[in-house]
């Protein structure tokens, strides 16, 4: 950890006395935030670690605001789906019950990392709790086959979305192995989690397709709206 | 563009700097001057001075600059500074500050937004000092009695405002001046970005972690508070701001009244619909 700053140190062109405070962040803001995990660092890991580029940060901020406004979605899609479809089918109440917790963790874990690292919340928030709410709302009263037909098309959409994300962590890392550097604790961290989050979205997935969510009428337009509907929020929520 | 047209004039009327006035120099400040502002004539650090608070913060990747001027220029500018006091955010205060580094006055053509750079960076570096102030001498430190209580985030707030308004009390007397640029058409963009910077700034350093829409009220509401606080300031004559402090004091106290209300109507509205959604699924509608 030290010999980092002080290599960072070396690599800033040198600045004037005057503007030292200009700098603040570089070294004693690390020792102010520092937490239990970043003070065992240096007995654990003598790499080099691997500094983001400006791309990279962007690519993380955007990532992390589609993922919050999507875990948002989610949450409200299962509340507005759930009283339908355990009215007509109290076998479900436990199964819609374990995927609610579920996507509720998982909006408090990115709820956590936004406010962590100071990433926007996406602008479309009122619009999207709206959304979702309409859509949870409209395919729980169409039925039990077509509320899960619902899941498989958000689940498949933003099972994707995770892949993607961790595609583009796991060349981040790659690319650091190359430099002889490795990845910072919170982006392995970070890396585990949607690692895991994926898997259970795609969990998700395959109970909805084993409540017969094939079986919804009309099974192609309806999945196919979903999901167009589900890749433009993406898409817009990358940005705004 | 008539106004940049004018600026040497404004050099050579200057007294102290009349000297300096040849004739070689003001036709290459006219010159510099009255073009247009073209991006291709702006380094690329300059060209996207914008956006560097909206990325991925972390413990483990040093934040930012709160600017992004080069060595140079940060010289130049920061010896410029201490010319504002006198010669307020002006040319003047810039050549003054550049020769004051041993630069030739020539050098001021690095800047290339002129006086605007010199408010941007007073803006930029004062942020900075708030952060640092926080981080490094404990500015919001609770005491250290046992039962004290924490500060809530309004206070917090109000403290770092203070702060920051306090730091602007040499310069007040030219802030009018300052404002006046900063309200430029072509200047609002970067003067706003700057002011949401700052918000952004002290909400985070309030320990503010909204993370939905209110994250984006609540950095209008601060902005909001500042920029009329600053104006207050300009013309604050009371002892150490204290009717600033006031109006400060006030302001946020409206601020909270008013989101205090709005929650409150919405948790009201909202126990109403759930209320009609129940009850009407105890008489066996379908919603």
């Amino acid at each position: 950890m030290k010999s980092f700053t002080v290599l960072q140190k070396c690599s800033r062109p040198a600045t004037p006395l005057v503007l030292d405070f200009l700098a603040p962040s570089t070294i004693r803001y690390r020792q102010y935030h520092a937490t239990p995990s970043s003070a065992a660092e240096p007995q654990s890991s003598p790499k080099p670690k691997y500094v983001l580029n400006k791309k990279q940060r962007e690519f993380l901020e955007s990532a992390l605001r589609v993922n919050q406004a999507g875990e948002l979605a989610a949450t409200l899609i299962y509340t507005a789906q759930t009283p339908q479809v355990v009215r007509s089918h109290p076998h479900l109440r436990p199964l819609m019950k374990h995927m609610y917790d579920q996507e509720a963790g998982h909006l408090s874990t990115f709820n956590k990392m936004i406010a962590k690292h100071r990433v926007r919340p996406t602008a479309m928030y009122p619009v999207w709790e709206a959304a979702a709410t309409f859509l949870g709302w409209s395919t729980g009263v169409m039925g039990r086959e077509a509320a899960m037909a619902c899941t498989e098309a958000v689940e498949t959409e933003i099972g994707s979305h995770y892949n993607e994300q961790v595609r583009e962590i796991l060349s981040w890392e790659a690319d650091a192995q190359s430099r002889g550097e490795e990845l910072d604790d919170e982006l392995k961290d970070m890396l585990a989690t949607f690692r895991r989050i994926r898997d259970e979205e795609l969990e998700h997935l395959d109970h909805a397709v084993e409540n017969d969510s094939k079986e919804a009428q009309p099974y192609d337009p309806l999945v196919n709206v979903i999901r167009l509907g589900c890749r433009t929020a993406i898409k817009i929520s990358e940005r705004v | 563009m008539a106004r940049p047209a004018l600026r040497p004039l404004r050099i050579c009327r200057n007294s102290l700097l009349s000297y300096s006035c040849t004739p070689q120099r003001s036709i290459l400040a006219t010159i510099t001057a009255t073009i247009p502002q073209n991006n291709l004539r702006q380094p690329a650090a300059l060209r996207s001075h914008l956006p560097t608070q909206r990325l991925y913060h972390s413990q483990h990747h040093p934040d930012l600059p709160p600017h992004e001027y080069t060595n140079s220029q940060t010289t130049i500018l920061s010896a410029a500074l201490k010319h504002v006091p006198a010669h307020g955010f002006t040319k003047d205060a810039l050549v003054l500050g550049a020769r004051d580094t041993g630069f030739l006055d020539v050098s001021v053509q690095l800047l290339p937004r002129g006086e605007f750079d010199l408010i941007l960076f007073w803006l930029a570096s004062r942020r900075g000092l708030l952060r640092a102030a926080v981080e490094q001498n404990g500015l919001l430190a609770t005491s250290d009695g046992v039962n004290a209580i924490p500060a809530s985030v309004e206070e917090k707030t109000k403290t770092l405002i203070m702060k920051r308004l306090r730091m602007n009390k040499d310069i007040r007397h030219q802030w009018q001046d300052a404002l006046a640029l900063m309200s430029y058409p072509s200047n609002i963009p970067l003067s706003l970005s700057e002011l949401h910077a700052l918000s952004s700034d002290i909400l985070h350093l309030a320990g503010d972690a909204s993370v939905d829409a209110s994250w984006y009220t609540k950095r209008l509401s601060v902005s909001a508070i500042y920029a009329s606080a600053e104006v207050i300031m300009t013309r604050d004559s009371s002892p150490d701001l204290a009717a600033t402090e006031a109006f400060v004091t006030r302001r946020v106290e409206d601020s909270k009244a008013i989101g205090d209300k709005l929650s409150g109507a919405k948790q009201c509205l909202g126990f109403m619909g759930s209320t009609a959604v129940g009850l009407g699924r105890s008489w066996g509608l379908k919603i």
